[in-house]
C-alpha cells in the first residue's frame, strides 16, 4: 500500500462511510443493504478473535439474515421498534489500515446516539442511549465503487446487558 | 379485645394473602403481585433467599480453583471448585467488615483475598489468613471458621442448584416430576453433556414474573412474533434451495399443536413435536445430511422412540426462575419490582458435528437476545404491562385459558393444550403457597 494510494482513496472512503451512516439515520435500509457484497457480513462480536460460527456473538448477519432483519423493520409489526429509534451515527477517527486497488481495511470510531420517544413516561420508552464502538470494515472496490465485505462493530458495552438493539448500528 | 400482637398478625396475613384467586369463574392474579415493593422483598426472602435456585453449571467450574459468582435473590455468592474437586457455595462477603471478595463474573484462583485488610480464604471458604493476627483476641479465626457457606448445594445433570434456607427438601424432592423432563433436555446432547457458553444478557423495565410466564406461553407467539416469523420465512431473491428453506413459523404457530404441563412444585413444560419428516430438532433446522447424522446419534444412544421425543421443541421450567430451552439455558434475575435481567446461555452439545452446534447457535442468536428478530418484541410487552399496572388497574388479571380441557392426574400433574395457561396456573399456585404462607418455610 503506497501513501499515494491512501491519499487518493482517503476522501472516497470517508465519504462512503459517512453516507452509510446517513442512510441508516434516514432509515433508507434497502439502500444500506445494497452497500454489502453478496457474502457481506455484519458482525457485533463479544471478542473480535471469536469464530462467529462457533462462539456466541451479539449479532452475526449474513446476507439473508440482514435482508430478513430489514424486512421485519419495514413490514412489521416490529413492536420493539414501535415507535422506532431515532439515531445519529457519528463516524470519526477514520484510519486506512491497509489494502490495494481492490480492497482495503478501515478502522473507525463509531458513536451512535439513539433516542426512543413515543409516550415517554411509559416503561421502556423515553430513553436516550449512547453506543460507542470501534468499527472495522473490509471494503471491496469495483468499478469506482466501494462495497462492504465485512462490518465488525466492537461495542464498548459488550460485557454489559445489551439494551434493545433492534435498529442497525 | 384483641391484643396488639394478634391484630398485627392479622394485618400481616392480609398483606400477604389474596393475590391469587382460583374459583368457579376462573383463575385470577392481582396486579399488585407485579408492582408492590413489600411483596417483592418478601419474594426475595421467601423464594430466592430460602429455596432451591439455579446458581450455575458444572461446565463453568470444571477444574479446581475455578469459580463463578452468582446471585440468590439479593445475596451475592461464589460457586467454587475446591482442591478436592467438590463444589462449594460461599457467601461473597468477608467475615471482617463485609467487603465483597469477588468482582469478576468468573475466574480461577488459589484463594480469595479481601482487598480491604488482606484477610484470605481457601476455595472451600476456610479463613486461612488474618493480616497481623496478633492484634485480635486469640482464637478469632477458629471462632469465625471462614466464609459463610451456602447450606445446600447440589447438581443434577450439570445444573447446579443452591438453597439458603436452613431446612429445605432435598433437591430430588424439590424437582420431583420435572426431573424426567430435565433428563429429556440433557439427553439431547449425544456426547452426554452440554457446555454452557458466554451468555447473552439483556434487561427489561418490568417484573420478573412476566418473563417466567411468557417463556411457557404457547398462546402469544403468533401475535407478538408476527413480524419476526414473517421475516424469518423470507428468502433472498434467487434462493431456491428447498433443502435450506427456512421454516414458516407463522403458519406453524397459528395451529394448536403440542401440549403444556403444570406440576405442583410450580414447574412446567411447553412442548411442541416437529413433523416426522422434518430435519428439525427443537426449532433449529438442519441440512439433510447433518440431520441424518445427528438424529442417528440420538437413536444409537437412546433408541428411536426416545430420540423422537428428544426432537420436541421443549421449554422446561424449574421454579422459580430457570428454563431449559432447545439450545439454551435461560435464567431470569429479579433486580427490582420493575426491573429484570435475563441471561441466556447457549448450550453447546458434545459429541456432534461442528455444523450441528453452528446451526443451533445461529438459530438461537437470530431469534433471541437483544438483536433477535423474535425475543425483543416480548420485552416491549413486559414494559407495557408494567406501565399499565402501576396503579393497580385492572385489579385482576386472567389466567383461565384451557381450564376446562385440562386433565389433572392423581399426582397433581396438569396437562393442557399448547396455548393453555396450565404452566402459569402451576406457577401462581406454588407462588401463593410460599409467599402467602403463614410463617417462614425453612
Amino acid at each position: 500500500m503506497t501513501s499515494e494510494w491512501v491519499t487518493t482513496q482517503r476522501i472516497a472512503i470517508e465519504q462512503f462511510l459517512y453516507r452509510e451512516a446517513r442512510l441508516l439515520d434516514e432509515r433508507r435500509l434497502d439502500e444500506w443493504l445494497g452497500l454489502f457484497t453478496d457474502d457481506g457480513v455484519y458482525w457485533i462480536p463479544f471478542d473480535p478473535k471469536d469464530d462467529p460460527l462457533a462462539d456466541p456473538s451479539i449479532l452475526y448477519d449474513d446476507s439473508e439474515l440482514r435482508f430478513q432483519r430489514v424486512c421485519r423493520l419495514q413490514h412489521g409489526p416490529a413492536y420493539s421498534q414501535m415507535p422506532p429509534s431515532t439515531t445519529l451515527h457519528v463516524v470519526t477517527n477514520i484510519e486506512i489500515l491497509g489494502g490495494d486497488e481492490s480492497s482495503c481495511e478501515v478502522s473507525t470510531a463509531l458513536v451512535v446516539h439513539e433516542v426512543r420517544a413515543g409516550d415517554h413516561r411509559q416503561h421502556g420508552l423515553g430513553y436516550q442511549h449512547v453506543w460507542p464502538a470501534r468499527c472495522t470494515y473490509m471494503l471491496r472496490r469495483a468499478e469506482e465503487k466501494f462495497m462492504i465485505d465485512k462490518k465488525t462493530v466492537l461495542l464498548a458495552s459488550r460485557a454489559l446487558p445489551v439494551p434493545n438493539l433492534t435498529f442497525i448500528l | 379485645m384483641i391484643d396488639e400482637a394478634t391484630a398485627l398478625q392479622g394485618l400481616a396475613m392480609d398483606q400477604w394473602s389474596g393475590h391469587v384467586r382460583e374459583e368457579e369463574a376462573g383463575f385470577f392474579v392481582a396486579a399488585s403481585a407485579y408492582t408492590d415493593s413489600a411483596l417483592y422483598a418478601r419474594e426475595m426472602e421467601q423464594i430466592f433467599e430460602t429455596l432451591w435456585v439455579y446458581v450455575g453449571h458444572e461446565s463453568e467450574v470444571r477444574h479446581p480453583g475455578e469459580y463463578v459468582t452468582a446471585w440468590m435473590g439479593r445475596q451475592p455468592i461464589i460457586v467454587a471448585r475446591t482442591k478436592d474437586g467438590e463444589l462449594a457455595g460461599l457467601v461473597n462477603a468477608c467475615r471482617h467488615r463485609g467487603t465483597v471478595l469477588c468482582r469478576d463474573g468468573s475466574g480461577s484462583t488459589n484463594a480469595f483475598r479481601c482487598p480491604y485488610h488482606g484477610w484470605t480464604y481457601a476455595l472451600d471458604g476456610r479463613l486461612i489468613g488474618i493480616t497481623d493476627r496478633k492484634q485480635y483476641p486469640d482464637g478469632l479465626a477458629q471462632q469465625l471458621g471462614g466464609l459463610l457457606r451456602v447450606p445446600h448445594l447440589e447438581s443434577y445433570r450439570g445444573l447446579v442448584f443452591a438453597a439458603l434456607g436452613s431446612s429445605v427438601p432435598s433437591l430430588d424432592a424439590y424437582l420431583g416430576p420435572i426431573r424426567a423432563h430435565i433428563d429429556l433436555w440433557a439427553d439431547g446432547s449425544p456426547g452426554g453433556e452440554y457446555v454452557l457458553r458466554r451468555p447473552h444478557r439483556f434487561r427489561y423495565p418490568g417484573n420478573w414474573k412476566y418473563q417466567v410466564e411468557n417463556t411457557v406461553d404457547g398462546y402469544h407467539p403468533r401475535f407478538v412474533h408476527e413480524s419476526g416469523f414473517k421475516a424469518l420465512s423470507q428468502r433472498l431473491v434467487g434462493e431456491s434451495d428447498d433443502e435450506h428453506a427456512p421454516r414458516d413459523l407463522s403458519t406453524e404457530f397459528a395451529t394448536e399443536h403440542g401440549l403444556t404441563r403444570g406440576f405442583s412444585g410450580g414447574h412446567s413444560t411447553l412442548e411442541r413435536p416437529p413433523g416426522p419428516d422434518e430435519p428439525v430438532v427443537g426449532l433449529a433446522r438442519f441440512a439433510p445430511e447433518v440431520f441424518e447424522r445427528y438424529s442417528g446419534q440420538l437413536i444409537d444412544r437412546h433408541g428411536a422412540e426416545r430420540a423422537n421425543n428428544l426432537r420436541v421443541n421443549r421449554h422446561v421450567f424449574i421454579f422459580p426462575n430457570v428454563f431449559l430451552m432447545d439450545v439454551n439455558v435461560r435464567v431470569v434475575h429479579p433486580l427490582a419490582p420493575d426491573l429484570t435481567e435475563v441471561n441466556s446461555y447457549f448450550a453447546e452439545a458434545s459429541g456432534v458435528d461442528a455444523e450441528v452446534n453452528s446451526e443451533r447457535l445461529l438459530d438461537l442468536q437470530k431469534r433471541l437476545g437483544s438483536t433477535g428478530l423474535v425475543g425483543p418484541d416480548d420485552m416491549e410487552v413486559f414494559a407495557r404491562n408494567q406501565t399499565a399496572l402501576a396503579a393497580g388497574r385492572p385489579e385482576w388479571l386472567v389466567f383461565s385459558r384451557g381450564i376446562e380441557a385440562e386433565i389433572v392426574d392423581p399426582l397433581g400433574e396438569a396437562v393442557g393444550t399448547y396455548s393453555s395457561e396450565t404452566p402459569q396456573r402451576a406457577f401462581w399456585r406454588r407462588w401463593s403457597e410460599i409467599v402467602e404462607a403463614e410463617g417462614r418455610e425453612g
